[in-house]
């Protein structure tokens, strides 16, 4: 496993029924990057996280996960087990546990197993003051003792962002993490991925073009199971098989616009 | 001050989509508020359960022996009601399944009474049906202290087994349910069908005495049921410190979100294994007191129609309340015998009517609907605020 690197995936192949859905695939994310994945609508990018969260298993290919200097192979694990190693995933939806208050979401996610009896205890003092400090990251500290449920979509969003960040999760992988939020929102939550992405990895699956545009450093595009582009956001918007794989698309409007008004 | 709850009472809207609220201005007055109001909740909730507490230790005052008995059996399901919560209203698994582990516990300790009748002689329904010689697994329940955490052990290592199985394998809602019913149809059929060692249809009765006291003496019946009042506290209190722990917000998240969980890493296989054989042992020690003092176990009482008659307790007093099962498993109990004192044919429609009236009425069962309407009085009270 190359240096530096937090994640790597080689030669990964998936087909659902024969139809292709990733095609020898090669993919990398460095420690502490903010990487965005965009592509058109089946070009992988979910599947791609089942994958790297174990959920599904691919065909052929293998994909490591570096813990602390020790390989995981993650083809060979469970989604739980992935999770305690640190690769932690948000899904499109938010899913949050809507009866249990803002607080108990992080109580219950941050009490993990280090130590299987530990639920049984009341949380100690160091988990709950991260419980707290990371509520105050992510601004739902005015809204802790509320059900999950009752909170608005963005600060769902927001709240499953917490529980990765309570668990310590060394690589984050987010499905769609602005989708269905009003603009004020979106900003904050693009400073929150910044500055998560400063000492943790952070992949993003990502539609929205001009919040891929604001906040990207890096951006893979992943087209028919492939990588297609991979580099800075400028370099990547003018590759021209970028803009051909998005023509025929609504997207490539999305782009060429992101694109123009960035000029 | 009415200003200010009105305020309250609209900060949730306001706040949409912003961190930032009235709330966050004055945290010591939201905590002392809070606090003050935990204590009233805390009074509001002892108390009617002091009162319940009380009227069991006096019902042997006021109750004839005939009634005290019934009540003695309504406790034990009271308990299975209470275990059957903790699976279905809490981690949201819908066991239909639970007469199995409550029969579990009531023939092994049946199998402790009976040797104990049989004075040393084989068992007379075994002679009947032609073995001349006690069977090897029988013999170890001839000591009490042996069969009684074995009615423990047994119902949690069978629920353990098969919840592994089942759960690994990511079997959940309605097909772990129809599991769970298969369950109860295979053990009661094989229960009728291995005749010499389990009595078959009439199951194992005729007890006599227990620890050498006759089982119809006054004070072993008292004692038997001061015993099964105290099993039915102990298990309530266990139960509570177990759902107002992190665990028990763990088993909420299950019901929520399985996905999430297995997502925070949690294995849920292991969380939903561990919660149903604790509530499969708790089923067991209610088999085993219920054995004792109606004097039967038998396959009719553990099979399917029992199963489900559980579940509509828990449904009818209200699930994923604590209360709610253990009055739902006493009155719905109640009703059956006094209803089908009067008209025995009857009492299934009866039952059905009830069980439809009450989700219809109440969906959150008589505890659960009891509290929503307090709530909201409360909330129309003057004064009321929001936190």
């Amino acid at each position: 496993m190359p240096e530096n690197k937090i994640l790597v995936c080689e030669d990964v192949s998936v087909a659902f029924d024969g139809f292709t859905v990733l095609d020898h695939l090669n993919f990398s994310i460095d420690y502490a990057e903010l990487r965005f994945l965009i592509g058109p609508n089946g070009a992988g990018k979910t599947t791609l996280l089942d994958i790297i969260t174990g959920k599904t298993r691919p065909q052929s290919g293998r994909v490591f996960f570096d813990c602390s200097g020790t390989q995981v192979d993650v083809l060979r694990h469970q989604e739980h087990y992935l999770v305690r190693r640190g690769i932690g995933r948000k899904f499109q939806t938010p899913a949050v546990f809507s009866s249990l208050t803002v607080f108990q979401n992080l109580a219950v996610a941050v009490s993990y197993l280090r130590n299987p009896t530990a639920v049984f205890r009341a949380i100690n003092r160091q988990d709950f003051a991260k419980v707290m400090d990371t509520l105050e990251k992510v601004g739902l500290t005015a809204r802790s003792e509320d059900k999950a449920g009752s909170l608005s979509h963005g600060e769902q969003q927001w709240l499953e962002i917490a529980i990765l960040l309570v668990q310590e999760s060394k690589l984050l992988l987010l499905d769609e993490p602005v989708a269905g939020m009003t603009r004020p929102e979106r900003e904050r939550t693009g400073e929150l991925l910044r500055s998560i992405g400063n000492d943790r990895s952070v992949l993003v699956v990502e539609h929205d073009m001009e919040f891929v545009r604001q906040f990207a450093n890096t951006v893979t595009v992943l087209h028919l199971g492939k990588v297609l582009s991979e580099g800075p956001m400028e370099l990547v918007q003018q590759d021209p098989e970028v803009i051909q794989a998005y023509l025929g698309h609504n997207k490539a409007r999305v782009l060429q616009d992101a694109s123009a008004a960035g000029h | 001050m009415n200003s200010v709850n009105d305020e309250r009472m609209k900060a949730p809207l306001i706040l949409e989509g912003t961190a930032a609220g009235p709330h966050a201005t004055e945290p010591d007055t939201r905590n002392a508020i809070r606090s003050q109001r935990h204590l009233g909740h805390v009074a509001l909730q002892s108390a009617p359960l002091a009162l319940g507490l009380l009227a069991l230790l006096l019902a042997p005052v006021f109750l004839s022996d005939f009634r005290l008995s019934l009540l003695a059996k309504f406790l034990t399901y009271a308990i299975v009601a209470l275990a059957i919560d903790l699976v279905w209203g809490y981690a949201g698994m819908l066991s239909l399944g639970h007469g199995v582990f409550f029969g579990l516990g009531g023939y092994a300790f049946a199998m402790y009474l009976k040797q104990e009748a049989s004075r040393g002689a084989l068992p007379d329904f075994m002679s009947w049906s032609g073995l001349t010689e006690l069977p090897v697994f029988w013999a170890p329940f001839a000591n009490a202290w042996f069969a009684i955490p074995m009615t423990m052990i047994i119902p949690a290592a069978v629920a353990g087994l098969v919840g592994y199985m089942v759960f690994n394998s990511r079997i959940t809602g309605v097909y772990f349910s129809i599991i769970t019913q298969a369950l109860a149809l295979i053990v009661s059929i094989l229960f009728i069908g291995q005749q010499p060692y389990t009595g078959g249809t009439n199951g194992i009765t005729n007890f006599q005495t227990i620890f050498g006291r006759a089982l119809i003496l006054d004070d072993v019946r008292l004692t038997l049921y001061y015993v099964t009042v105290a099993v039915l506290v102990l298990s309530f209190l266990l139960s509570r410190w177990l759902i107002s722990s992190r665990f028990g917000w763990l088993l909420v998240a299950l019901r929520d979100d399985e996905n999430r969980v297995r997502f925070i890493g949690y294995n849920p296989a292991h969380i939903k294994t561990a919660i149903l054989m604790f509530s499969a042992a708790l089923s067991g020690v209610a088999g085993a007191l219920f054995a004792t003092q109606v004097g039967i176990i038998s396959p009719a009482l553990i099979g399917v129609v029992p199963s489900i008659e559980m579940v509509v307790w828990v449904a009818v007093g209200g699930r994923g309340t604590l209360v709610g099962p253990i009055v739902g498993a006493i009155l719905v109990s109640a009703a059956k015998s006094s209803l089908s004192e009067g008209s025995p044919d009857y009492w299934s429609y009866y039952f059905g009517a009830l069980f439809i009236g009450s989700v219809l009425v109440f969906p959150q069962g008589i505890v659960g609907g009891a509290r929503q309407l307090s709530s909201f009085v409360r909330r129309r009270r003057p004064g009321y605020r929001r936190v």
